[in-house]
């Protein structure tokens, strides 16, 4: 129900239905607004009047930890500028930022994950940031695939915390019992989906409750899902979109897609080396052989599960193709802001270069700026240099389309009909162009 | 002789039924003395060690409530503030709405009510937007007034009203009329004390609504010092990890108001329901 809310939310928000309400939301809401100065561009620079910045994101324990300090030393440099940041569940940060634009009442800066960017560009919910990285925003400094992943008609609409990567994680003790070769170390060497399926055919023993792989997180819905399935159909060397991004016919339904998901549901369906239902946390309790992650999967391995000493990183899988996927989230600026000038130097004191320092101090998260991943030996070392590796070389942004939300779950949907059997493959994969073609002509 | 094995084999079958519907409380309760490690380690085989923590450990409770970032204390708190003036006022309004629509008589008084009850089938989520727009215009986006407010009338709550009201003779009333009582004297001397069962049972349908609601104030409230519980409680879910040990822990801490509640009022809430049933 609450995953259904925030669809109906984005649709309305896509029509234009809420947009229009916006407007008046706005409208509304000027008479407490009346009194600050039209032009507002000016204000940052007079350094006097008093300004309040909003900053809406969801909840991440170390991430608020690292903003509440960057939020300190800002305010101590622009004493006239606060900051309040107000912290969101992440299951529904969508549904309530949502509901707050089609009110007016959205806050001036917003925690926004990569691949809705467009979405809400198309929208007109937030601002373009091209002046504002010219003037002090270091560009050049983000990786190429970010940089790619937030531009959108040209411009670009966000300003990324950090990028992230998922690589191979198994059980060395599982793979030493059955006396399987531990995959190496160095990202050029990534296993090929076979070699992988092979291992996990070894290990894989349910009736033991001992299960062998779990290639994508699962089956279900939501955006972390669509995040590491659609790696399958480039891996295979399969597109999504057309590179103009008007359609999914000659790309989606192509031989590469249909080998990618044929394999997919095999590995439920003929090898069943993965199982259908996964016990919680398998991994974590020495029930899973192989699985797939991020760097952020290492404290909580390390803070949650002590004991648990027989992980260990490897690259993750490749087929025709090496890729992995990025993108993470993002600050942007609304156009509901007041304040656009003061929103930038908040953004840029988090995301700018230095501030991405302290970022990855505290968060540990993959670095998006270059000067950040040469900035820490770690990142050059077993197991970070992996996902940092994979992360300049092989990863490739989810389509940028103000049809987004939509695409990626006409991908989990796809996935699940071709585990689940619902019908066979070219069907499920018909349906899915179709729902992606149509989402693609009503934003057009 | 059938008789005694009857009785047993429906006590048995109540037990079974009993236990199924505690197994999954009990398993949160004692969960919420485990170590993140171990809370997920023993589920799927089925032994003493599936329900029983192995190593017991006091630390999630240690660690909601000593987290300033997110003052558990102060959610429930919060949660209080607004819980308990929404059930009270909700009784006075909806109590009276019934009142009105049971035993008073006025022209149209039929179709207004079918116009009332047709709002049941009108799901939250709808009207999610409009009802945000509204308390946008009025200045309330972050006050608890936007929680309180409109949660006080409840067309469920004057349904359930009106079918227990409608029970009580109208001669009753009729001698309160008599002996020159007003209306609103006979609502109070009459037919409140007649309805203890079915107020008390909306009471406690009130307060573990208010007690459990999460859509609404997650979308109107934004200043972390007002969060309500339930909402706190789903930021201990990220996009990374869900810390299962706070939450189970959280949990439990979260079921114990209810439980005293509704041992306290347990007669009257099968009362209140046994009774507006059989009319409905």
């Amino acid at each position: 129900m609450k995953k259904s809310m925030g669809t109906l939310l984005a649709v309305l928000l896509a029509t234009g239905t809420l947009a229009g309400c916006g407007g008046g939301g706005n409208g509304a809401a000027s008479p407490s607004g009346a009194s600050e100065p039209a032009g507002t561009s000016a204000a940052g620079e007079n350094g006097g009047e008093k300004v309040t910045i909003t900053y809406w994101r969801h909840d991440n324990e170390a991430e608020v930890k690292a903003l509440k300090q960057l939020i300190a030393s800002f305010q101590a440099k622009y004493p006239n500028v606060t900051v309040k940041m107000e912290v969101i569940p992440y299951a529904d940060y969508e549904t309530k930022i949502r509901t707050a634009l089609a009110g007016g009442k959205a806050p001036d800066v917003m925690g926004i994950d990569g691949p809705f960017v467009a979405s809400y560009a198309h929208q007109d919910a937030i601002v373009p940031l091209d002046d504002y990285f010219a003037q002090n925003g270091d560009l050049d400094d983000i990786t190429a695939p970010v940089r790619e992943s937030l531009t959108y008609k040209d411009k670009i609409w966000a300003a990324p915390l950090n990028d992230a990567s998922v690589a191979m994680f198994y059980n060395k003790k599982l793979f030493e019992d059955k006396g399987i070769p531990l995959p190496s170390q160095n990202p050029e060497e990534a296993w090929t989906w076979e070699q992988v399926r092979d291992a996990a055919a070894k290990i894989n023993d349910p009736a033991h409750k001992i299960y062998g792989w779990d290639p994508a997180w699962g089956l279900g819905p939501g955006e972390g899902s669509a995040f590491v399935k659609m790696t399958y159909l480039w891996q295979a060397g399969a597109e999504i979109l057309s590179p103009d991004g008007q359609t999914a016919k000659g790309y989606l339904d192509s031989a590469e897609a249909k080998k990618a998901l044929t394999f997919f549901g095999g590995l439920y369906n003929d090898s069943k080396v993965a199982p259908k239902e996964l016990p919680p946390e398998a991994f974590e309790s020495g029930k899973l052989g192989i699985a797939m992650n991020g760097p952020w999967f290492l404290p909580v391995l390390q803070n949650n599960f002590k004991n648990f000493k027989d992980w260990a990183v490897a690259p993750l899988w490749k087929d025709a193709k090496q890729v992995t996927p990025m993108g993470s989230w993002n600050m942007a600026i609304t156009k509901q802001s007041k304040h656009p000038r003061e929103a930038w130097e908040f953004v840029n004191w988090v995301t700018g270069k230095e501030g991405a320092k302290v970022w990855y101090e505290v968060t540990k998260n993959l670095p998006a700026r270059l000067s950040v991943a040469d900035a820490f030996p770690e990142l050059k070392e077993y197991p970070l240099n992996i996902w940092v590796k994979q992360s300049s070389t092989y990863a490739k942004p989810r389509p940028v389309s103000p049809a987004y939300p939509a695409i990626s779950k006409a991908i989990t949907d796809l996935f699940e009909d071709v585990t689940l059997k619902k019908g066979n493959v070219d069907d499920a994969v018909n349906r899915a162009v179709e729902k992606i073609d149509k989402a693609l002509s009503s934003v057009k | 002789m059938a008789k005694p094995m009857l009785s047993a084999a429906k006590l048995l079958l109540m037990i079974v039924l009993a236990a199924i519907a505690l197994l999954p409380i009990v398993w949160m309760a004692f969960g919420s003395f485990r170590a993140h490690e171990e809370i997920f380690k023993y589920a799927s085989d089925m032994d003493w060690r599936t329900i029983f923590p192995v190593e017991w450990t006091l630390d999630n409770y240690r660690a909601i409530f000593s987290d300033e970032t997110k003052p558990f204390g102060r959610f429930i708190a919060n949660t209080l503030l607004v819980a308990v003036p929404v059930t009270v006022l909700s009784l006075i309004f909806n109590s009276l709405a019934a009142f009105a629509f049971a035993k008073l008589r006025f022209r149209f008084k039929k179709t207004i009510f079918a116009f009332f009850l047709s709002a049941l089938v009108i799901p939250g989520e709808v009207t999610l937007v409009p009802s945000y727009l509204l308390m946008s215009d009025f200045g309330w986006i972050d006050q608890y007034a936007a929680l309180i407010v409109p949660a006080v009338v409840s067309v469920f709550g004057v349904f359930l009203l009106v079918q227990f009201f409608s029970d009580i003779p109208r001669d009753l009333l009729e001698a309160g009329r008599m002996d020159g009582a007003s209306w609103l004297r006979v609502y109070r001397s009459v037919v409140l004390p007649a309805a203890v069962p079915a107020i008390v049972t909306l009471a406690v349908i009130t307060f573990l609504g208010q007690w459990d609601a999460y859509l609404w104030p997650l979308v109107v409230l934004n200043d972390q010092n007002k969060m309500m519980l339930q909402v706190a409680i789903a930021t201990f879910s990220n996009l990374q990890v869900t810390e299962w040990g706070r939450i189970l822990a959280a949990d439990t801490v979260s079921s114990l108001p209810i439980l005293v509640l509704f041992l306290f009022v347990q007669r009257y809430y099968v009362q209140g329901i046994a009774m507006s049933g059989i009319k409905g």
